[in-house]
């Protein structure tokens, strides 16, 4: 936690160049809809007034925005390690695999706003519950109970430009590319996450992320980069690849 | 060729072109019923074209709230039939750990407490409970016959007796839960609840998560199950190999001699598994038949 402060601190003179004003508000549009300060970031808040996961909420101009927990949220961690591609902006259509109870999913929802769409497959239901309850304030989340591994189940699924699998299963890689495959637009993105030390915890997790770049790389999609999510998360890191016309 | 969608069935034509939109009521929860009740073949076309025909007849917020409200409805339909009677079980099991603890804690500290009172009195545990929640102070027992023990006060004795009374009752629903879970335990899986103590058998169901999984894991798995920290262990800084989890303390590994436990526990685990995945997928009742096959192996690993 300590070394995750410090690297907040950082951040907060490298990478977002807010420090110089020394704690006058200097809110940052980082992307469309992200936004930063002193380090830390945000998202205007769709339903204003409501929490999602007992996220801070700052008012800025008339707006509400949640504050984006890169501790608990690795997009957020990827964006503090300045990751380069953030597709991410109001309208997208986004296939989210493995949306637990929905803490990365509200901030997903707050960028793309009502004119876009997720749909967030989770296949257990304690966390479930709790994803339907954020999708009825949202109206811009489609939770479907189902088992990423069997995407017949959900084939009906319109084709998104993103696809996003956050799922800490040995063989990630393969289900988000077999959903990928079915559910991705031509030149969309896809996002993984890998969770070095679900994968084997006996390799090391440098090792792990250059052999499962490679089988992503090997069909038809373009590897653009791979952001070690240290020290937001322990052995965890995410891949952006493009897919191929 | 017929495609369904959240907003009603598509139909192509063999180049691929939408002929015609069967489209379901505006209301979600009919919707997600309809949806359920047909039938599609081949929808890669649909994909593509959805957003573009759906867009026809909604506007776009519209839409996105509509198929928002529509997964919800489906994924309720689906979630009811996956929390099964084996779910219940688990959490009587798990709910029964704890009440071990707590009634044994409870008991002791009314032990404790009363001895102070009445330290001639020689019974066990439960009974002194038990009594002390029916009888109160010393001078209203039967067989009281003088004591060295402290004088109480009214007060004293009425909060003794409450909390005398509630050891009691955890004590006596520990009792009923056991009871329950064996029950239980032999409806869900008779197979595998006939070949171990079924408080055992609960235990490692809960282990699993679900008897679906229970019934996935290979028979190694469940030769380790409760071993996870071991196994890790052994996987991570090539320490010594688990060879046995929750599954060494079962009476029948623990009839077999020391040194070949090991082997006991790897055939044990092997007619466990077949009979999980008896339960799980046809629920025949085998367990006369492997019971006699394990027994057969258990004694030539006996020699």
């Amino acid at each position: 936690m300590n070394a995750v402060s410090e690297w907040t601190r950082r951040c907060a003179s490298v990478c977002l160049r807010c420090s110089k004003t020394g704690g006058a508000w200097t809110m940052k549009e980082l992307s469309d809809g992200i936004f930063a300060d002193k380090g830390k970031l945000y998202t205007e808040n769709l339903v204003p007034g409501i929490k999602v996961y007992g996220e801070a909420l700052a008012k800025k101009d008339g707006k509400e925005l949640r504050e984006w927990d890169p501790t608990r949220s690795k997009m957020a961690a990827a964006i503090m390690k300045k990751i380069k591609t953030i597709p991410l902006k109001e309208g997208s259509i986004i296939f989210y695999l493995g949306a637990a109870s929905g803490t990365t999913i509200s901030h997903f929802s707050d960028i793309v706003k009502r004119s876009g769409l997720i749909y967030g497959i989770e296949f257990a239901e304690r966390v479930f519950r709790n994803l339907i309850e954020i999708a009825g304030q949202r109206k811009n989340i489609a939770p479907l109970f189902a088992d990423a591994r069997l995407p017949e189940k959900y084939f009906w699924v319109e084709d998104c430009d993103i696809v996003y699998a956050d799922i800490a299963q040995p063989d990630q890689t393969e289900i988000a590319l077999r959903n990928a495959h079915i559910f991705l637009k031509k030149g969309g993105f896809l996002f993984v996450t890998m969770k070095a030390r679900s994968i084997d915890v006996t390799k090391d997790p440098k090792q792990i992320y250059k052999e499962e770049a490679a089988k992503i790389s090997g069909k038809n999609y373009k590897i653009i980069e791979v952001v070690d999510l240290e020290p937001f998360e322990d052995s965890h890191a995410m891949i952006v690849a493009e897919k191929g016309q | 060729m017929k495609a369904r969608s959240p907003i009603g069935i598509f139909e192509f034509d063999e180049k691929g072109i939408v002929r015609n939109i069967e489209l379901f009521e505006k209301d979600p929860e009919k919707a997600a019923e309809y949806f359920i009740q047909s039938a599609d073949d081949g929808q890669d076309q649909m994909r593509e074209n959805f957003r573009a025909y759906a867009l026809k007849h909604f506007s776009e917020e519209d839409l996105n709230a509509f198929i928002s409200e529509f997964c919800i409805a489906l994924s309720k339909k689906m979630m009811s039939g996956a929390v099964g009677k084996d779910k219940l079980i688990i959490q009587a099991s798990n709910a029964l750990e704890e009440l071990v603890k707590i009634s044994n804690t409870l008991l002791m500290r009314t032990a404790e407490w009363f001895s102070l009172h009445y330290p001639e009195c020689k019974k066990n545990n439960e009974t002194l409970a038990e009594y002390i929640a029916k009888y109160g102070r010393r001078e209203n027992w039967p067989e009281f016959k003088g004591s060295l023990g402290v004088e109480i006060s009214e007060e004293d004795e009425t909060v003794l007796k409450t909390f005398a009374s509630l050891a009691y009752d955890a004590h006596e629903q520990k009792k009923r839960q056991e009871s329950y879970v064996k029950i239980g335990m032999k409806k869900v899986a008779p197979n595998f609840a006939s070949l171990m103590e079924p408080l055992l058998a609960a235990r490692f169901l809960a282990a699993a998560g679900s008897m679906e999984k229970l019934a996935k894991m290979s028979s190694s798995s469940i030769q380790l199950l409760g071993a996870e920290k071991a196994l890790f262990r052994h996987l991570r800084n090539k320490g010594r190999s688990p060879k046995y989890g929750m599954i060494y303390v079962s009476n029948l590994v623990q009839s077999v001699p020391e040194d070949k436990r090991g082997k006991a526990a790897r055939a044990y685990a092997t007619k466990l598994m077949l009979a999980a995945r008896i339960d799980y997928f046809s629920g025949r009742d085998e367990s006369a038949k492997i019971k006699k096959e394990l027994e057969d192996e258990i004694k030539i690993i006996k020699g």
